[in-house]
């Protein structure tokens, strides 16, 4: 006997002592074996339980033991804590004798894998990633049948001991970014991680900027997309959103839907949302500034609704903005944390307070509602939730300095945000590839997306050492 | 963790010290002079000659009942004026949204240098601002309400943008009459309009001699001024010619035209201007008696319309050479066929004058209509 090796009875012992006061535990005995099991009965899935513990111990007869635990179901653990792990991941400890083995029957309820709320597309595939990180596995393993296609399995939280697992595609993915990737997850320090944009927020490079600076997508299709593009995937266990870095700005205005219709309208839409980032981050403080500084900006047709709908307001434009815009942000959190039956009163009131009687009371201006409203759409034109709500946040403050500072305040605020975009990196390669560093190759599929045929090459920032696609 | 203090310091201030600003320009609090205009004022009894500034600031909803006010000033110069209509007014009097200034006649007579200097140095007000010539008082004309037209500022713009676009008066934009009256080669023009009983008309176009009004080309021969000024692209032509000892009358619509000029040098160092202009248009209208369909009506038609309109042309620069107006720019044209040194120590004005220039008009009609 292995002079490391605890006795049996000690073990069993440990195992206990550790799991006093979880009442959740089962022990199952089988006397006439001299066998006890320990299991949590919610962690595991009862028919293999069956199948592969149960059912064989009740059949076989206390010579035939040693050839049943041959069987490769069972695996011999060394050590009281390795056992109280494999309880813990759901597997059924066997206690005989001297020896402990596990059994995986890992079966933990979980939901089906069903469409993503935050991401639909009108066509193309629905099924989205669940909280369960073997179902998620098995939906990009279903989508990649590649043996390239490598999985890394880490652990992250002091207590939680989430699992993560870092895909990437072999022969396409830089292994530089691989092993940058792992060392700063096994870097992590903290006692639990629950979501897949949590976790993202302790691998990245400048936790205190605004913008997200790994993209998370909850859609299979998209990862996957994304590992055959030489990008390396991470799936946090318990959490159906899964990241994939390295990341750039321009990714997170890109819809799978883009690819799946037809290449001048996957352009449109691309452009479209480039254009609604522009209109959400600066409409409102356009108007804000026009009105406060530049009245000789206003086209004459306009000028006079827009400065008779303007005196009726007791505020300056400023106030009058931030008032709307904090409305509109009041309206969309609520509505965004009640069940949808009720969100539907928040949308009748909010468009009846918003749309009329602000407008009759004297508190805006209607031109100013449709400024409001239109970058509010126009944020969530953005397929990216985390995105847009940065970029909503961002928003307030080009309206304070537009209302200061007009037009040259703007500006000044777009300078900042710009600096800020230019020396954010992700992996270490810059957040605004391809525009910073310039790939025109790059730019195919980034403001506009080109046809398949012209699509040959991966894109820069993966640096992989295979470039071209089809291999 | 300072800096996010500190940043969110600056926030704050920025938040409420924003009503501090004094150099804000709040849309409701502002007065837009849609409007200008400068005439010349004499008092009875005192010889001493003042300026009479009028403007018009289009009213903000309905609260006086009516859609414009109208101040005026009289001052020495138009800067004092400003300060003048201010003091009348409860809003802030701002000239970022001006679209005419109109200018009386007699004013223009005494030079506009002055006032052009005043409305192009002003960085808030546009290079489109459109320079008018009032046949009367501008003032007067800027005063009245036409019951059937918009506020009368707008009135005056809507009214001379269409001409424009029409080719019937020239560019009317301040860059433009600036430019030209800065250019040595070329005189600037403007449009002149004249109070009917309850309308506003188009009477013709003035001519200046640098920044004083000299002389005017009749609204009939608009277009043909425009041809001879410069390419057009759109515009129409009436035409009335005796055939056999009776008017006939055409009408040219889409007429397109183009220019050449050509400066010859005689031996003697005298210089010679060829002017060569083109029509192209379709017939639109045409009373008489001959059948267009006929390829031989139709040369005689150009014939007769190529004829007509080279006297016409003719008669204008003989006009325009006499009040010493270089309003067409062949200057511009003369000194591009010389080098420097000579045109400096050629007295274009003088040679103007005296210049041999001579115009060939030719017509083209495309179609002549759906009348066969």
């Amino acid at each position: 006997m292995n002079f490391f090796r605890s006795s049996g009875k000690n073990r069993f012992n440990e195992v206990q002592k550790a799991f006093e006061k979880c009442e959740d535990i089962v022990y199952r005995t089988f006397p006439q074996l001299d066998i006890t099991l320990i299991y949590f009965d919610h962690l595991v899935e009862k028919l293999d339980l069956d199948r592969d513990v149960i059912r064989p111990l009740n059949q076989v007869t206390k010579n035939d033991l040693q050839g049943l635990f041959k069987q490769s179901q069972f695996e011999r653990t060394q050590n009281a804590a390795e056992t109280i792990e494999s309880i813990l991941n759901g597997k059924v400890a066997v206690f005989h004798g001297d020896d402990t083995y596990v059994v995986n029957a890992y079966g933990p309820a979980s939901r089906a894998v069903v469409e993503s709320e935050t991401e639909s597309v009108i066509t193309g595939p629905h099924d989205a990633f669940t909280e369960n990180l073997n179902t998620n596995l098995a939906l990009i393993r279903r989508r990649v049948k590649s043996s390239k296609l490598k999985t890394i399995k880490l652990s992250v939280g002091e207590i939680t001991k989430t699992s993560v697992y870092i895909c990437y595609i072999e022969g396409i993915a830089n292994d530089g970014l691989v092993q940058e990737l792992i060392k700063r997850v096994k870097n992590i320090e903290t006692d639990g991680i629950f979501e897949g944009n949590m976790f993202v927020q302790f691998i990245d490079e400048h936790p205190h900027s605004v913008f997200p600076q790994f993209i998370t997508s909850e859609r299979t299709d998209v990862i996957a997309s994304k590992l055959i593009a030489g990008k390396i995937a991470g799936l946090v266990e318990g959490s159906p959103s899964a990241f994939t870095a390295p990341t750039n700005f321009f990714e997170f205005f890109s819809s799978p839907d883009d690819y799946y219709q037809r290449w001048m309208l996957g352009t449109a839409l691309r452009l479209l949302r480039f254009i609604a980032f522009i209109i959400t981050i600066t409409f409102t403080a356009f108007y804000v500034s026009v009105t406060t500084f530049h009245y000789e900006m206003i086209p004459q047709a306009l000028l006079l609704n827009l400065a008779e709908s303007r005196s009726k307001v007791p505020f300056p434009p400023l106030y009058e903005a931030l008032l709307m815009e904090l409305t509109i942000e009041l309206l969309r959190e609520a509505g965004a944390r009640l069940p949808s039956k009720i969100g539907q009163t928040i949308g009748i009131v909010g468009g009846i307070v918003i749309g009329q009687a602000a407008v009759q009371a004297g508190l805006t201006s209607n031109i100013l509602i449709i400024a409001v409203a239109s970058s509010a759409i126009a944020s969530f034109v953005i397929p990216s939730y985390i995105m847009s709500a940065s970029i909503r946040l961002i928003r307030f403050g080009l309206i304070v300095l537009a209302g200061n500072f007009g037009n040259w305040g703007l500006m000044f605020g777009i300078a900042l945000i710009v600096i800020h975009l230019c020396g954010l990196t992700n992996l270490g390669t810059s957040y605004l590839t391809p525009v910073a560093p310039m790939n025109a190759n790059d730019w195919k599929d980034t403001f506009v997306r080109f046809p398949f045929s012209l699509l040959v090459k991966r894109p820069s920032q993966v640096k992989t050492p295979n470039k071209r696609r089809m291999k | 963790m300072c800096g996010v203090l500190r940043f969110a310091c600056l926030f704050m201030a920025l938040l409420l010290l924003c009503g501090c600003s004094a150099d804000k320009r709040q849309l409701e609090n502002l007065g837009f002079t849609n409007s200008i205009s400068y005439d010349l004022y004499t008092e009875e009894d005192n010889e001493e000659r003042k300026l009479l500034v009028t403007t018009s600031v289009p009213n903000i909803g309905t609260k006086t009942g009516k859609q414009r006010e109208v101040l005026t000033a009289v001052t020495q110069s138009s800067k004092q004026a400003w300060v003048k209509l201010s003091r009348q007014t409860g809003r802030i009097l701002v000239n970022g949204q001006l679209r005419n200034a109109l200018f009386g006649m007699e004013l223009a007579a005494e030079g506009l240098m002055p006032h052009i200097d005043t409305l192009v140095r002003d960085p808030s007000i546009g290079q489109r601002v459109n320079i008018i010539i009032v046949d009367g008082k501008a003032s007067e004309l800027l005063k009245k309400d036409f019951p059937d037209e918009p506020p009368t500022g707008q009135y005056i713009y809507d009214l001379l943008e269409k001409e424009e676009k029409h080719n019937s008066i020239p560019d009317i934009a301040i860059y433009s009459f600036a430019r030209d009256l800065m250019d040595e080669g070329i005189d600037p023009v403007a449009p002149i309009i004249k109070m009917n009983k309850d309308h506003l008309m188009i009477d013709g176009i003035a001519l200046f001699g640098d920044d004083r009004y000299r002389t005017k080309v009749s609204f009939k021969d608009a277009l043909i001024f425009a041809g001879l000024r410069g390419d057009l692209n759109q515009g129409e032509l009436n035409v009335d010619f005796k055939d056999a000892n009776e008017i006939e009358s055409v009408t040219l619509s889409s007429v397109i035209g183009r220019r050449m000029v050509k400066v010859k040098r005689v031996q003697n160092g005298e210089i010679k201007v060829l002017l060569g202009l083109h029509f192209k248009g379709s017939v639109l209208e045409y009373i008489g008696s001959r059948e267009l369909n006929d390829t031989k009506d139709i040369a005689f038609l150009e014939g007769q319309l190529s004829d007509y309109l080279q006297d016409e042309a003719m008669k204008l620069i003989r006009h325009m050479q006499t009040n010493q107006v270089d309003s067409l720019g062949i200057g511009q044209h003369v000194r591009n066929s010389m080098r420097y040194k000579e045109w400096n120590s050629l007295d274009w004005k003088e040679a103007y004058a005296g210049a041999d220039i001579e115009c060939s008009v030719k017509v083209t009609i495309i179609n002549t209509g759906k009348f066969q």
